[in-house]
């Protein structure tokens, strides 16, 4: 029978998931747009704590950044999704993605590079084109270590969205995903939260997106936005 | 601590292999491989552990790990009975042994892999871990962990040929009378143990954030190969490492630092003195499960060589 008492080594945890809703809060959201992207991110959690429960040595951390005419904290600081809870969002103002880039990377910038936290989950929504300086967010971005290395995503709410900046948010075209109506909103924002299932397991050299298992668009999914 | 005895101390080696916490939940069979070798009637011993990778574009990596740690056994062993070891590694630890454990790897899963081919086999249902097993302890908590979760899944076609499908880390450990030496490619940790009881990396930690890691299977891998060599000469005894350590990533990602993993070894260090040798591999298996269960969820394998402290 084990000793708990001459169990070697020092105090022991889980593996720490960082994930963040980066949500676009301009004016042309108003309506439809932000109502459905607040359904969908409240639908998300109780799959994400699901997850959570299926795999107790993944802690996962979950933030929200808002965006129109600056850039804040919607939920700031790492709430345990078990803790976590969604205060809907209003639209209005402009698009500073930039400034939101940055916040994020200030965050990420925080936080231990050390091996054994996954790679953190940015998952960006948006209907529309950056107003400021998109670029100089990315590199603040890009210049983190974690903000390398995080499985980025991107989702297009409507036909207006700028899905060449998103290309250069997420560095991969397979994960700009267009939602062109309300029922693939919810669809992608759905998947987007199930990424933490592989990016949770313990797999080294693992690629954590599957993108084969990315919502497909069907002829019911006319464009309406 | 038993002492007493004025030769060369031998040494001695355990290792243990263990599902992970995750996988037993995801009904996934071990990735990790362990190689032991006992030392008991030579002038050495080694060990050897491996990773495979386990994602979903290296489905064959648990076959992967028990070739590492296999073809690293046969070179390690090799070399050691030759009549000159310190001098054959000290010769080819920088190049032409890394380029041999690459070679050897590659043709080792692409023989495999034609097997697969001739046979119209999918994949083999490997033991957990490619276990070699008179090499690990019987009451070793893995060996029938795999059989819990035998209903195969359908099996999709056999993938095209390529290293990837195979990809694997390495971490090896050999000592003598004269030196120890350290291999790593990688993530995984290779820790000393001083005289005083003190735990250090005998290898700089990787530096990849997340699950990124260094593998056999990349093109010229063996530039990645990591060596060390320490002469036991007795020229700088406090700095010659009376016990060795390796393990797979998952044993050091269950700290929440870096010295919590190191206490990890020092501890082992000082209940392999109070206890023994046989203490540490009645419980080596228990330990590394309980620490998956409370810390990284991962598959871990874990090996040790230590002076032989017997009288």
């Amino acid at each position: 029978m084990m000793s708990e008492r001459n169990l070697p080594g020092g105090e022991m945890s889980s593996r720490k998931l960082d994930f963040f809703w980066i949500a676009d809060c301009s004016g042309s959201m108003d309506g439809e747009k932000i109502q459905t992207l607040n359904y969908a991110i409240r639908q998300t959690i109780p799959d994400m704590r699901k997850e959570a429960d299926a795999n107790p040595n993944a802690d996962i951390l979950v933030r929200a950044v808002k965006f129109s005419d600056g850039a804040a904290w919607h939920v700031a600081g790492a709430t345990p999704i078990e803790q976590f809870n969604w205060t809907d969002l209003s639209a209005g103002g402009v698009t500073a993605m930039g400034m939101a880039l940055e916040l994020v990377a200030g965050e990420l910038r925080q936080l231990p590079s050390d091996t054994k936290r996954l790679p953190p989950v940015l998952v960006l929504l948006t209907d529309g084109q950056p107003t400021d300086d998109f670029k100089g967010g990315l590199d603040a971005l890009m210049s983190t270590p974690w903000g390398k290395k995080a499985v980025r995503i991107a989702i297009a709410i409507g036909k207006d969205a700028d899905t060449s900046v998103l290309e250069q948010f997420t560095g991969n075209n397979e994960l700009v995903l267009e939602a062109k109506n309300p029922q693939l909103l919810v669809k992608f924002i759905k998947w987007a939260s199930t990424v933490v299932k592989n990016v949770s397991a313990p797999m080294a050299g693992a690629d954590p997106v599957d993108t084969s298992a990315i919502p497909v668009v069907t002829t019911d999914d006319d464009e309406i936005w | 601590m038993k002492s007493g005895s004025t030769d060369p101390a031998k040494w001695v080696s355990a290792g243990a292999v263990v599902q992970g916490a995750t996988h037993i939940r995801q009904n996934k069979i071990c990735q990790d491989a362990l190689y032991v070798h006992k030392g008991e009637d030579k002038p050495f011993a080694f060990v050897c552990v491996a990773d495979g990778h386990g994602s979903e574009r290296c489905p064959f990596s648990d076959e992967g790990a028990a070739a590492a740690v296999r073809v690293t056994a046969e070179i390690l062993s090799e070399i050691l009975e030759s009549g000159d070891p310190k001098g054959t590694l000290t010769a080819q630890k920088d190049i032409r042994l890394p380029k041999l454990l690459e070679k050897e790897w590659k043709n080792a899963v692409k023989k495999i892999h034609e097997g697969k081919v001739n046979d119209g086999i999918h994949s083999e249902k490997a033991q957990p871990g490619g276990i070699q097993p008179d090499e690990v302890h019987p009451d070793g908590a893995n060996s029938d962990d795999a059989d819990d979760s035998d209903t195969p899944d359908p099996a999709p076609p056999l993938p095209p040929f390529s290293y990837e499908l195979y990809g694997s880390t390495l971490l090896a450990l050999a000592a003598t009378l004269d030196f120890v030496f350290a291999l790593q490619l990688g993530d995984g940790d290779a820790v000393a143990i001083d005289p005083d009881g003190s735990a250090r990396w005998l290898l700089p930690p990787s530096e990849h954030a997340g699950n990124e890691t260094e593998s056999l299977c990349m093109d010229d891998s063996w530039k990645y190969i990591r060596t060390q060599l320490i002469p036991l000469d007795g020229s700088a005894p406090d700095n010659e490492p009376t016990m060795l350590l390796i393990s797979t990533d998952g044993y050091a990602n269950s700290f929440v630092t870096g010295a919590g993993f190191l206490k990890a070894g020092a501890d082992i260090y000082r209940l392999w003195r109070e206890n023994g040798c046989g203490y540490i591999e009645e419980n080596l298996s228990g330990w590394l499960t309980h620490t998956s269960a409370n810390g990284s969820g991962d598959d871990i394998a874990a090996a040790i060589i230590a002076k032989d402290m017997r009288l």
